[in-house]
């Protein structure tokens, strides 16, 4: 009994949270997401938040304007990776190229696992 | 005429090596005293590269622009403390500096080895001979720092601006020190392996080395973060980028490596297991130089591309990973290696610290590689960087950070029945969670990675005092609670560092906008006013100050200057930050284009908690020479004894 009521109150606190940091300046927190994930294509390897390149500047405008119409951030990340493949964002796509990238780390860590534990308890 | 001494001593130093390498089959049968031509050798070859380096330092002060690799490095009107720094600035001078730092390995391993048997020795420095050939030959035949030009230029192209700077002087060496000390490690655990012995000894005799090892790749990764903060004008510490991923990756296995080691020095098991991460973290030291160096990257990094360079550390890199990975799997199985202990102790703890370590450090390797793949397979090209990694890399970091603050507890109670310790874990648990909740009320935006960062740096600390108070209770002599401070110490840097990660993360505050001069902006409790323009020349540059007067509550607390410059060696302006600095905020600006007449695009960051990334690395070093230092105090109380 003591568990559970333990495990409400922070279930509780956890939704209190989320909920606070929900509704705070859409907009401008959408805006910071996807500059910082869109690669700025003519530099060696910045994003388009930090980049002081002429494309940077021109992609940063193109997302504000986006988001001020009220595209969400899928339409956005949609509308780049149309025109510049998907190079253009920071987070990989998940799809079957990229199926080792995404669950390559948990199969190696199964299996470490399982190597190294393996009989080790019994002898 | 230096240049061609210089040129002559690293030709010495290969024949010197050589020498070394050559003679096992061809003079101990000749000569008894075969073994002190190893010693002498390998002592021998570190004043020979040290004095060749030395040439190539002279060589830069004296603008000697014959040399191919100081006319496309230097200028005469660069300062001379970055002529001197310009040395290791460029592909083969850094290159010669690894080869120096790899021989001051050589020579300290060559002088602290005598405690070991004349045959281990033996092949120890045989092998760390070997590297030494390996790296000189690459050296000598596909970057020669002392390469002349065939018309002599009447002055250099410049130094990189971005690399004129302070952080550069020192990140390069500290990183090598790093990366070239696990050269000893690697060589004695292949040693280990081909005898098919590791005695718990040994493991104490390998310990330091790993340690300190990882205090120079720790310092070597701070400054980096602590140069990319300053100098490149985006306010960001750590970006994912391949190079930097090259050096975190040895330093996680380092880190596994040196919890693996007490282990096999206290309970005699891992061994085999040991000696794997040692030969991985080598060889990651050596692929990280490989991608650097070969130009297959896209990196801010990658200023010296050739693909003769890349194909000859390939090479090297085959023989090395795959000879140490033919002889550890053929040889493995010899060892005594028992794995013999039960789910809830030290040991499996300390294997699952192991295991997550491994893990994270092949995320970032499949991170870093996996678009090179795509790309030789002719596949759509992807990008793989910060969203990739919190989706990955922090998830299985999370339980290692937690862990990390039970552990060192967890290991001195092994008197206690196991429901004790729960009942203590569980309180300690709540305690800390409401601690947590209660420090979200003093931030302004909290989320829930904030929460979780608050909760393991208040679990880790509180965790260590626990220990610490709990020792002293238990009567423990002084000596012993001061023999753990290293320990302590290395886990509470760490404690600092993910605080400041987070809360900088998740806190900050970030400006972009147009100002004129006179204009007034308020960020936080702060308000910068865009004061004046200045403008100045330096020694190889012209460049433009803004002034922000900064305020808080009407009173003025600082001065800020964000600058451009333009070099006469480039055309692309320079943006030099300025920044406040404090523990508990940054205030960083930086000056972008000019719009109109009086109108500049400026940012303006307000970064709270950033200084305690690098004070954690700081003390997370600390921690490590302590550890080191008292270690060396016990072996001798334990000799004497």
């Amino acid at each position: 009994m003591k568990k559970n009521k333990i495990i409400l109150v922070l279930f509780i606190f956890i939704n209190c949270v989320s909920f606070i940091s929900a509704d705070e300046n859409k907009n401008t927190k959408l805006y910071h997401k996807l500059t910082n994930e869109i690669r700025c294509m003519v530099c060696q390897n910045q994003n388009i938040a930090e980049s002081q390149a002429p494309l940077a500047i021109d992609l940063r405008n193109k997302v504000k304007q986006m988001i001020e119409e009220g595209k969400d951030e899928k339409y956005i990340k949609q509308y780049m990776t149309d025109r510049y493949s998907s190079f253009i964002l920071y987070e990989p796509p998940f799809n079957f190229q990229n199926i080792i990238l995404w669950l390559g780390p948990f199969l190696f860590f199964i299996l470490v696992t399982y190597f190294l534990f393996r009989g080790n308890f019994n002898k | 005429m230096i240049s061609y001494i210089g040129y002559f001593l690293i030709l010495i130093a290969l024949m010197n090596i050589s020498l070394l390498i050559i003679s096992k089959p061809l003079l101990a049968k000749i000569t008894p005293s075969y073994d002190q031509i190893i010693l002498s050798t390998s002592k021998l070859q570190f004043p020979i590269i040290l004095l060749s380096f030395l040439c190539l330092v002279i060589s830069f002060l004296h603008d000697d622009f014959s040399i191919k690799y100081i006319s496309s490095n230097s200028n005469s009107a660069l300062p001379y403390y970055y002529k001197i720094s310009a040395t290791w600035a460029g592909h083969e001078g850094s290159m010669l500096l690894w080869c120096l730092i790899l021989s001051f390995w050589t020579f300290l391993a060559s002088i602290y080895s005598k405690s070991l048997d004349s045959d281990f020795r033996e092949k120890f420095l045989s092998i760390m001979g070997f590297l030494n050939l390996g790296f000189l030959a690459f050296l000598i035949f596909t970057s020669n720092p002392f390469e002349r030009n065939i018309s002599i230029p009447m002055d250099g192209k410049d130094l990189n601006p971005l690399l004129q700077d302070f952080g550069l002087i020192v990140h390069p060496p500290m990183l090598y020190m790093g990366y070239v000390g696990l050269s000893v490690v690697f060589s004695f655990a292949l040693t280990c392996c081909i005898r098919n012995e590791f005695k718990p000894e040994w493991a104490q005799w390998l310990r330091p080395w790993a340690i300190i090892s990882w205090c120079f790749l720790t310092l070597g990764i701070a400054l980096g973060s602590w140069w990319a903060y300053y100098e490149l004008g985006w306010g960001g510490w750590w970006f994912w980028d391949p190079v930097e991923n090259a050096s975190f990756m040895p330093w996680l296995i380092t880190t596994a490596l040196i919890h693996s080691l007490i282990i096999c020095e206290q309970k005699n098991m891992f061994k085999n297991w040991t000696i794997l991460l040692s030969i991985i973290a080598f060889s990651l030291s050596i692929l990280g130089t490989f991608l650097v160096r070969s130009g297959i990257l896209i990196s801010v990094h990658s200023f010296a591309n050739d693909p003769a360079r890349g194909a000859f550390i390939l090479l090297f890199l085959a023989i090395v990973v795959g000879g140490s990975l033919l002889i550890y799997i053929s040889n493995s199985s010899k060892m005594d290696d028992k794995f013999n202990f039960k789910l809830f102790s030290k040991e499996s703890f300390f294997l699952i610290n192991n295991i997550l370590l491994v893990t994270a450090t092949f995320t970032i390797l499949l991170g870093t590689i996996y678009p090179l793949i795509l790309d030789l397979l002719g596949l759509e090209k992807i990008s793989v960087g910060v969203p990739y990694y919190n989706s990955v890399f922090v998830p299985i970091m999370i339980p290692l950070l937690i862990l990390a603050g039970y552990i060192p507890f967890l290991i001195f109670s092994k008197n206690k029945k196991s429901t004790g310790i729960l009942k203590h874990i569980f309180i300690t648990f709540l305690f800390v969670l409401i601690f947590a909740f209660i420090s979200l009320i003093f931030l302004d935006n909290f989320n829930i990675s904030v929460l979780i960062g608050i909760f393991i740096f208040l679990w880790i600390f509180i965790n260590l005092f626990q220990y610490v108070y709990k020792k002293y209770c238990e009567g423990k002599s002084f000596k012993f609670i001061i023999s753990n401070i290293g320990m302590v110490l290395a886990h509470m840097g760490l404690a600092v560092f993910v605080l400041g990660a987070t809360i900088v993360e998740n806190n900050k505050i970030e400006k972009e906008l147009v100002m004129k001069i006179g204009e007034k902006i308020i960020i936080k409790d702060y308000s910068f006013t865009f004061s004046n323009i200045i403008k100045y020349s330096g020694a190889n540059y012209k460049g433009i100050k803004a002034e922000f007067l900064v305020h808080e509550n009407g009173q003025l607390i600082n001065k800020l200057y964000p600058e451009k410059r333009l070099y006469f060696s480039s055309s692309m302006p320079m943006t030099e930050a300025g920044i406040g600095p404090g523990i508990g905020r940054d205030l960083y600006v930086t000056l972008g284009n000019i719009i109109s007449e009086n109108k500049w695009s400026v940012r303006i960051y307000y970064k709270p908690l950033i200084r305690l990334i690098w004070i954690g690395a700081l003390i997370m070093i600390l921690g490590g020479v302590l550890s080191i230092f008292l270690d060396r105090r016990k072996q001798l109380n334990y000799k004497e004894k």
